[in-house]
């Protein structure tokens, strides 16, 4: 490798630089090899003495990055706050619009659904007490019904008890995924 | 030695030498691989920070032969930094020496 081969090396690898930072820092290399030429060391003397440029390369790209990072910090995070808040807003309005109403009536509708289940459950129970008391009724339709409402309102419980579980969990996902949308993890 | 470690202590070697007297870089490579052992490479990029730091700035000057050299000379901001780095190397060196003296003195 000359003189030559190594600027172009350099140069190659630090594309990602801007132009203007990435000439300054060439010019450094080429005076370095200029100077230490007319010092009277050869081209391979020098090269072996500043490191392949490769690493050189490296630590100039790592010096950079430190310094974007130091940098980009607080400019960083206002425009995050900002982009956090008009999301959160977004969001906001599309649930008030189109998410809350038809969860509020699902969620609405499970609940009546309780209210049929009690119903059913506590029918037969009076249509027995009356039947007990009063002797209002056929024994047999009356048994035989309050047998099948009984199972059917047990029934209905455990499955609306799953579904509850389930739209629990849906809900719970869809709201952290909200906060994930607006915290930008998504 | 340690590449991270040699990293600061290079840092602290190019301030006490521009302190000295401003010099270009391939007087300060020459200056610093005399004493210790580096990849000349690597002066670059850290001269470029401390400049950014404003620890040091820089000015062009004509020389006998060849093109012109860029010098750098120490900022008083920079001077401030160079002299805490002292103290540190001061205080970090005396402890090390300690437990030298403590762990393999007594052989």
């Amino acid at each position: 490798m000359n003189k030559v081969e190594y600027l172009n090396e350099l140069k190659s690898r630090l594309s990602s630089l801007p132009e203007q930072e990435r000439d300054e820092i060439l010019y450094d290399y080429e005076e370095h090899f200029e100077v230490a030429l007319r010092d009277g060391k050869t081209e391979l003397d020098i090269i072996n003495e500043l490191g392949s440029p490769n690493k050189v390369a490296h630590e100039i790209l790592m010096e950079f990055s430190e310094e974007q990072n130091g940098k980009g910090d607080q400019s960083q995070t206002s425009s995050n706050v900002a982009r956090m808040v008009l999301l959160a807003i977004a969001l906001i309005f599309i649930n008030v619009t189109f998410i809350l109403g038809p969860v509020a009536a699902v969620i609405g509708a499970y609940f009546s659904l309780y209210g049929v289940v009690i119903t059913i459950g506590v029918a037969p129970i009076i249509a027995l007490v009356h039947l007990f008391l009063y002797g209002v009724g056929n024994v047999f339709v009356i048994l035989f019904s309050a047998l099948f409402t009984l199972s059917l309102a047990t029934l209905m419980t455990v499955g609306l008890i799953y579904v509850g579980k389930w739209m629990y969990i849906g809900l719970k996902k869809y709201v952290i995924f909200n906060i994930q949308v607006v915290k930008g993890e998504r | 030695m340690n590449a991270q470690f040699k990293k600061g202590v290079l840092e602290l070697c190019v301030l006490v030498l521009i302190h000295q007297k401003d010099q270009y870089g391939y007087e300060l490579a020459q200056n610093i691989s005399k004493k210790i052992e580096i990849a000349e490479g690597s002066l670059y990029p850290l001269l470029r920070r401390l400049t950014k730091e404003e620890y040091c700035t820089t000015y062009l000057a004509e020389s006998k032969e060849g093109p012109p050299r860029k010098y750098y000379t120490l900022t008083p901001k920079g001077k401030v930094y160079m002299d805490f780095l002292i103290e540190d190397w001061n205080h970090f060196s005396g402890y090390v020496n300690n437990l030298i003296e403590e762990g393999v003195g007594n052989e």
